[in-house]
């Protein structure tokens, strides 16, 4: 795992380096840290290089530089597989804006249980799958980005003549496509369970062949499943 | 004088089967009257008298008068309307000189014909007669398409098919009529037949012709609609852009000027929401977001925006363009507040930035719903429940504004792009 500490503070900076070292004596993990105090061409160059996955860890208000949330805007313009952590005195307002459109996956409080916060988030990072595959589809006037692992299944229109996407974030996506075409889109956690739908196998909790229906984690019942794809089904289990 | 009373006995039967059977497949309800007794004792002593005296003119006209009195008789006993009656007479005719044949030739090619027997034959065919007009009438499958075939002449709902089949129907009555019948009733039936075929054809003629007349019309009024249409929706366009120009040149008034801009607004679009008392309206972009953000206040939205901007927005982009800036401005924060409130997080973000040659805003909202891809941004599309999906669609291929759209998961992501002044 590689971690990037934007912090211009050197007592922090330290004890950052300290936490981390702490973290990857206890979890026997190699952990390679880079430093910056600001935002400057190397780190450009950093975040330039998206060929491998990192930890971001900055503060926000840096002296003779752009903010941290600045920096973080240049990561995203880039790379959205990485994550990034702010260390923060701000509000929870701000937080929340930004956590969702920065994708920014925490902001810790300097003065609060901060080296037991850190440690815990890069457990949770260094030991949770790399998941952020995308399905992005093209409209006339629009691009759209869905992460695979938030689509829970996807079923087709025969009305419009469209397949309709079904997220968990309570959003529709209907698009004039095949289902043999967005399969083809999708990888390996997705299979067909009826010839009008496909759906993402890591969300459902069960499947009634009997009966024809799977149900989802989120409770919903869909009943859209074929004995015709149970070899299919079961074979990519 | 036995076989007058018989023959006339048998027309009598014949005309009330024939009216029974009308309220019968009508479903309505006889109401008769001292006259109508008298008319159908007169038409029955009329058909007696010429079944016996066969009278040559009888011949020629008893087909017609039949016709014209029961259309008469069905109009003024079941208070029917013309063309109803006109079309059932027409039928029940039909089928009974198509029975009245058949009977006649059964007879013909049974018992042989003379003086004595010739009457009482007449008074039982024409027992016979009646009694499988009864039949036909009474059963339901027959009534249906009796009532089918009544439906599409009262209809005019007739095409060459429909045609083709009456004229067969009556060649073969024409055939029959000329190896059986003698040639003054032969001659009734053409004339009857001829008659018929032109009513039928009259009526399709006149239905083809108001069909075309009305393809026409429809055609006009189509186009006319169109026209009203495309009226409609450039001024639901222009009224949209006018609310936000206006608003744009509030946002850089003094306060005169801003009550005036106001009161426009409020007669513009009574829907609007202005707080007039809004002493401390902010001037500039902030006064019109604000101004925007003010109809959300009672609502828990978590906004953040971000300015990066240091110079007058009016001075950078010069009159024109300000304008333009707001228009795009206005309608993206319109959608985006919706989305924004209807969804779970309720996130609005928005980025004020610039580059060398333009100003760029990036208005992002988190959202709930349905969306379809195929069609966003195009004409009429809209997500919002009371919208008309003409205000993202109007920001298109503009002059100076370059609008992108992009859906990240549950983020609306638009950015506009706004040239400076040169």
């Amino acid at each position: 795992m590689q971690v990037i500490v934007v912090e211009d503070e050197l007592k922090d900076q330290k004890s950052i380096k300290e936490i981390i070292r702490e973290f990857s004596f206890e979890n026997n993990c190699d952990i390679e840290i880079k430093y910056f105090k600001k935002y400057d061409e190397s780190l450009q160059n950093e975040i330039n290089n998206c060929s491998y996955r990192k930890v971001y860890i900055m503060d926000i208000e840096l002296e003779h530089s752009i903010s941290g949330i600045e920096i973080a805007k240049k990561i995203r313009e880039k790379d959205w597989d990485s994550e990034i952590i702010f260390v923060t005195t701000h509000d929870k307002m701000f937080e929340s804006v930004h956590r969702s459109i920065l994708e920014v996956f925490d902001f810790i409080e300097k003065f609060q249980n901060f080296d037991e916060r850190l440690k815990k988030d890069l457990k949770i990072i260094y030991e949770k799958k790399f998941d952020k595959k995308l399905l992005k589809l093209t409209g006339r006037n629009v691009n759209v980005e869905i992460y695979m692992k938030n689509i829970l299944y996807i079923t087709r229109d025969k009305e419009d003549r469209k397949v309709v996407i079904h997220t968990e974030n309570e959003v529709e996506f209907k698009i004039g496509m095949t289902l043999t075409e967005i399969l083809n889109m999708l990888d390996n956690r997705f299979v067909q369970t009826h010839k009008s739908c496909i759906v993402n196998k890591e969300k459902v909790v069960k499947l009634n062949y009997s009966q024809g229906y799977f149900v989802l984690e989120t409770g919903e019942k869909v009943d859209m499943l074929s004995k015709k794809y149970r070899k299919g089904i079961e074979d990519q289990k | 004088m036995i076989e007058f009373l018989l023959i006339f006995i048998a027309s009598l039967i014949s005309q009330i089967v024939t009216i029974f059977a009308y309220g019968k497949i009508n479903k309505k309800k006889l109401c008769l009257k001292e006259l109508d007794f008298v008319l159908i004792i007169s038409m029955s002593l009329f058909q007696a008298l010429q079944n016996i005296y066969e009278f040559f003119i009888g011949k020629l006209i008893s087909p017609l008068i039949s016709i014209i009195y029961f259309i008469y008789v069905f109009q003024r006993m079941y208070k029917s309307d013309r063309k109803t009656a006109v079309s059932y007479s027409i039928i029940i005719w039909t089928i009974s000189v198509i029975i009245d044949l058949i009977s006649m030739l059964i007879i013909s090619n049974t018992v042989t014909l003379n003086e004595q027997n010739r009457n009482i034959l007449k008074f039982f065919s024409s027992l016979f007669m009646s009694l499988i007009q009864l039949i036909i009438f009474i059963l339901p499958i027959s009534q249906k398409y009796i009532k089918k075939i009544n439906q599409k002449i009262v209809q005019g709902n007739i095409d060459f098919k429909h045609i083709s089949v009456v004229i067969v129907i009556y060649l073969i009555i024409g055939v029959f009529s000329v190896s059986n019948i003698d040639n003054a009733y032969l001659i009734s039936v053409v004339v009857v037949i001829g008659l018929i075929s032109l009513i039928i054809i009259y009526n399709f003629v006149s239905m083809n012709y108001q069909i075309v007349m009305l393809k026409k019309t429809n055609d006009i009024l189509e186009k006319n609609n169109e026209g009203n249409l495309e009226l409609l929706k450039e001024y639901r366009v222009l009224k949209h852009n006018l609310e936000h120009n206006l608003m744009g040149i509030k946002s850089v008034a003094n306060k005169k000027s801003q009550q005036l801009i106001d009161a426009l607004i409020k007669e513009y679009n009574s829907k609007f929401y202005i707080k007039q008392d809004m002493t401390s309206m902010p001037g500039g972009i902030n006064g019109f977001i604000l101004e925007k953000f003010y109809k959300y206040a009672e609502e828990d939205l978590k906004i953040t925006v971000e300015n990066k901007i240091k110079k007058k927005i009016l001075g950078l982009l010069g009159p024109r363009n300000y304008n333009l800036f707001c228009e795009a401005l206005g309608v993206t924060l319109d959608n985006a507040l919706e989305s924004a409130v209807k969804s779970k997080e309720k996130l609005l973000y928005l980025e004020f930035k610039e580059t060398k040659e333009s100003l760029m805003v990036t208005v992002t909202n988190t959202f709930t719903g349905n969306i379809e891809i195929d069609k966003l941004g195009t004409k009429e599309y809209t997500s919002k429940e009371t919208g008309h999906g003409l205000g993202l669609y109007s920001l298109f291929n503009r002059k100076n504004l370059y609008i992108t759209t992009a859906i990240k998961n549950n983020l609306f992501i638009n950015k506009i792009e706004v040239k400076k002044k040169h």
